[in-house]
């Protein structure tokens, strides 16, 4: 048979059981990369009420009351309020959005309500971008965005077979790409939140904090997450010259460093610079504090960013997102302070570490000035037998007293948290200065690449005359961490992950190449916003939004972008063209008509040639004739010539 | 609906739907033809691309607006796959066997599709009717059977019927208008139990023909109606004119059935009623009979043509001869 009937689709109708797969299935699949994120208990449940509503479509059974899914819905919100302490928030909100979903989808029978799911389901894909944009989350988008919409195909009326809706389904999204792209590149992009999510509990973070004690940075150099990458202008300087300023840390209660808010919260006195900036573009990825991270002394900063008064680089709104930015540093400088602060930078706890004040003291007496003494300091790090070390032993109450006189093994925190130590008790003001050293230089793509096992932790000491001057006391035990980097400095035997370990060269470029492929993703796609949005369009010739070349890149760009699916389609489905006796033949037809002759749908050649020789007997025999012919190439055999008849036909004006 | 809206708004629609009346058809649903807005499904998916736009606004989410923006794509592609969906479609009409009033007339509709690509679930929609959904495939038809209630005899016409469809997505609605001259003859709703009438003085009840066939009376020309038995084959396949032969007797044995034989206080619809179902009955027995209406006569005879002509007559009594 050539046609079959359907149901009528109205609002109303069930939905059918293949149907109800179809939307199991999208859902399932739009849930799925959130278990990546969201607490277990939550996938487990989603996945139960999923599996629960695939059990009714399997048995036929009929879908949960009213009265229980009421209750259910309230214990979900209880759930989520419970553990995470709210119901807004990424985790929270998202968490009890997709268990909503699949409530919606057990009292989901009718194609009404299944539509709905669908919409849902369409935001579900969504979510999963609030935690993160990288190449995945776009395969995993664009999969979901097919089985959904496939799933919706099939409400309305599609070839019922798995794959040839998902052909078809496609189809539809490779012809929506010129739009999408189009859209992409001029729909304005407007910057800053409109709200903000509220402040999360939980939740990973990596990279710094804004305190340290013995260890945290010692167990952020296990990974390999990158922290951000940095595009140098003009040359880049030297490796021991990348001093990444992150948090300074100012107060110290004998185990732990932490950030001044006072210093965090003021502004900085202007410093001295001299020499040649260094000007660089920073694309962070999110770590959900405030601070950036810049070379030294920035002169140059973002205009949503701020300096502190101890010279740190604070962006306006947490970084939950990758964020680009430009900076200028200074490495030639003399930083002058708040007098206030250098009371700050001498304070110490009492009671602690009795042996290392006094050790201080002796050194402090020996030497001439403050430089000598600090220098004294480094030497005996470097000449004495101290270790740079991934697992240091732990410390007791009095952490410095131990390190320097027992254990002598340590990572940068402890050699820094001591040096600091050590210059207060002799009078000098010293603070920590947390972030990265160093990076590494990818050739490929021509950008530097900061690991988070490129945390590092120096000092900063106060000299008068001089301003704050870094010290690395890392670099006095173990010079490879600052001229190369922590494989080098490490000794073989320390357990590193193996992306950070020393690789074969064809591993390295391999390596290189798809940590390009993943800064031109986030240079192009998650990091195209306003700013870069302007650079483009500028490059094509538009300076405003408002203005008679956006309008007509929009109408050449829409017309472009409506044509391939326009063109495909009148391809596709462009009419059969009648074989040239036919178009011969329709043409006499249409001719005959306009003189009122016209052929009745039930009149042969033959009857309609007779009549309408008769109506115009000044053409009976052309028309006879014509008739003939075409009665003889239609019906009487094969290899006909068409020639003739087109002639004939050509020459016939009635 | 508000007369002060309804008014202009059935302007607007005259104005815009321009109804040329019925049609022979085929008709061709042109661009002229086809009219596409989008549906409520359509409106609540917008919604939801400025829900998706705000959001990634909010959050900074390039790929959020990659999704937003591949959505809004895949909407302008559905709105033109919709559209084609229905575009050149060619719809004719088929026959309609003639049905009694009080029970529903079928209209067959058939669908040409000449191109290269199959329509999907076009649905078919005559006021206060459900819908028949179609597939039609890639340069193939499909029969759509569109049924009416008829409600009174006569010619009934299918009315304006909507075609229109939803594919791919539902998102957006695409319609056409076909008004289709069908005709389908209604005929009178037969009277619930009722006899035969007596057999009249010059009448009597009639035998079942069989062997009387031998008083042969001579040839005429064919008229519609006759039965198809009493065609002169022999002399058909010499020339191209039909002959009926005729026999001399087959009018006294059959039963008249006469509009004034009805009681007097009957009307025009009842008399009409009781008469279709006398015809259906004396068919059943297998009698000849004839029909006497006020301006016209059928001649007695037998055979479901001659029950179709006087079912047509009185179907059409009084009615304008179309």
């Amino acid at each position: 048979m050539f046609w079959r009937k359907k149901q009528p689709a109205t609002s109303e109708a069930r939905l059918g059981r293949i149907d109800t797969f179809w939307l199991i299935a999208a859902t399932a699949l739009c849930g799925a990369p959130l278990a990546l994120h969201l607490d277990l208990w939550m996938s487990l449940a989603l996945a139960t009420l999923l599996l629960w509503r695939t059990q009714i479509a399997l048995s036929g059974g009929t879908l949960p009351s009213k009265w229980l899914l009421a209750p259910l819905t309230l214990l979900a919100a209880a759930a989520v309020l419970a553990t995470q302490g709210t119901l807004l928030g990424r985790f929270a909100g998202v968490g009890l959005f997709s268990l909503l979903v699949g409530l919606k989808l057990l009292e989901t029978e009718h194609q009404r309500s299944a539509v709905l799911v669908i919409l849902l389901d369409y935001f579900l894909i969504i979510t999963q971008l609030l935690f993160g944009q990288g190449p995945w989350a776009a395969l995993s988008m664009a999969l979901q965005l097919l089985a959904v919409t496939a799933t919706l195909l099939g409400l309305f009326g599609s070839p019922s077979g798995a794959r040839q809706r998902l052909k078809a389904t496609g189809l539809m999204l490779l012809q929506a790409l010129p739009v999408m792209a189009l859209l992409f590149v001029l729909f304005p992009r407007i910057q800053g939140p409109l709200w903000r999510l509220p402040e999360e509990r939980g939740g990973a973070r990596t990279g710094l904090s804004d305190d340290m004690s013995p260890g945290t940075i010692a167990e952020l150099s296990q990974s390999a997450e990158t922290a951000f990458r940095v595009r140098f202008a003009g040359k880049r300087p030297a490796q021991n010259q990348l001093y990444w300023r992150g948090p300074v840390l100012w107060h110290f209660d004998g185990q732990t460093w932490r950030a001044d808010p006072l210093a965090t919260a003021g502004s900085p006195v202007p410093a001295w610079v001299k020499g040649d900036s260094v000007d660089y573009t920073v694309t962070l990825e999110p770590h959900r504090r405030n601070w950036l991270f810049a070379l030294d002394v920035p002169v140059r900063i973002p205009p949503d960013a701020r300096l502190s008064s101890d010279y740190q680089l604070l962006s306006n709104n947490p970084v939950n997102e990758l964020k680009r930015y430009d900076v200028s540093s200074m490495t030639h400088y003399l930083l002058p302070t708040h007098p206030g602060a250098l009371q700050a930078a001498l304070a110490l706890p009492s009671g602690y570490n009795p042996r290392s004040v006094a050790l201080a003291r002796d050194i402090r007496t020996r030497a001439a000035t403050p430089q000598a003494a600090v220098e004294a300091v480094l030497k005996m790090f470097n000449q004495q037998q101290f270790y740079y070390t991934l697992e240091p032993p732990r410390l007791g109450r009095n952490s410095v007293d131990d390190f320097l006189f027992a254990t002598r093994r340590g990572f940068c925190e402890h050699y820094a948290s001591a040096m600091v130590f050590l210059a207060r008790a002799m009078g000098i003001p010293a603070r920590v200065v947390t972030g990265y050293q160093g990076g590494e230089f990818n050739p490929l793509g021509n950008y530097l690449i900061v690991r988070q096992s490129d945390a590092h932790a120096w000092t900063e000491v106060w000299f008068d005359g001089a301003g704050w001057v870094r010290v690395d006391p890392t670099a006095a035990v173990a010079r490879e961490r600052v001229e190369r980097n922590l494989a080098a400095a490490l000794p073989e035997a320390e357990a590193l992950p193996f992306s950070l370990r020393t690789q074969p060269e064809f591993l390295r470029r391999l390596r290189f190449g798809v940590d390009n492929l993943l800064n031109h993703w986030n240079q192009w796609v998650i990091g195209y916003d306003t700013q870069r949005q302007r650079n483009f369009l500028r490059s094509i010739g538009i300076e405003d939004f408002v203005s008679s070349q956006m309008l007509a890149a929009l109408l050449v760009g829409g017309l472009l972008a409506s044509a391939p699916v326009l063109v495909w389609l009148w391809w596709r489905g462009r009419p059969l063209r009648a074989d040239p006796v036919q178009a011969a033949w329709l043409t006499f037809c249409a001719r005959l008509a306009r003189h009122g002759a016209s052929r009745h749908p039930h009149e042969g050649p033959r009857d309609f040639a007779r009549r309408a020789a008769a109506l115009l007997p000044q053409h009976a025999t052309e028309i006879t004739a014509i008739a003939d012919l075409y009665m003889q190439l239609r019906y009487g055999g094969n290899d006909a010539d068409a020639k003739p008849l087109r002639a004939l036909v050509r020459r016939f004006r009635p | 609906m508000n007369p002060w809206l309804s008014a202009p708004r059935s302007q607007f629609e005259r104005w815009l739907f321009r109804p040329i009346g019925p049609r022979a058809g085929p008709i061709v649903l042109g661009h002229r033809q086809i009219f596409i807005v989008p549906s409520r499904l359509g409106l609540g998916f917008a919604v939801l691309l400025l829900v998706l736009l705000v959001g990634s606004l909010n959050y900074e989410l390039s790929l959020g607006y990659v999704l937003t923006f591949w959505l809004v794509g895949i909407g302008h592609a559905s709105m033109y796959h919709c559209y084609r969906n229905q575009s050149r479609l060619s719809l004719r009409h088929g026959k309609c066997q003639p049905v009694f009033a009080g029970q529903r007339a079928r209209f067959e509709i058939v669908l040409d599709n000449l191109n290269r690509h199959a329509r999907r679930n076009v649905q078919l929609t005559l006021p206060g009717e459900a819908s028949v959904a179609v597939d039609v495939p890639a340069q193939g038809s499909a029969e759509a059977y569109m049924e009416r209630p008829a409600t009174s005899r006569g010619y009934l016409l299918p009315g304006r019927m909507t075609i229109s469809n939803r594919y791919p997505l539902g998102l957006f609605y695409a319609w056409s208008y076909a008004d289709f001259d069908a005709r389908c003859l209604v005929y009178p709703e037969p009277e619930a139990n009722v006899g035969l009438p007596a057999a009249s003085g010059h009448g009597r009840q009639g035998r079942h023909r069989g062997a009387g066939q031998d008083d042969f009376a001579g040839l005429r020309p064919h008229r519609p109606g006759d039965s198809l038995r009493h065609i002169a084959w022999k002399s058909a396949a010499r020339g191209d004119t039909l002959l009926t032969k005729q026999f001399i007797g087959s009018e006294v044995g059959s039963l008249w059935l006469r509009w004034d034989d009805m009681p007097p206080d009957f009307g025009v619809e009842q008399r009409l009623s009781r008469l279709t179902a006398w015809v259906l009955q004396a068919e059943r027995a297998g009698l000849d009979y004839g029909l006497r209406l006020p301006g016209s006569e059928l001649a007695p005879a037998h055979g479901p043509q001659h029950e179709q002509l006087c079912l047509q007559v009185l179907a059409l009594f009084g009615k304008k001869s179309a």
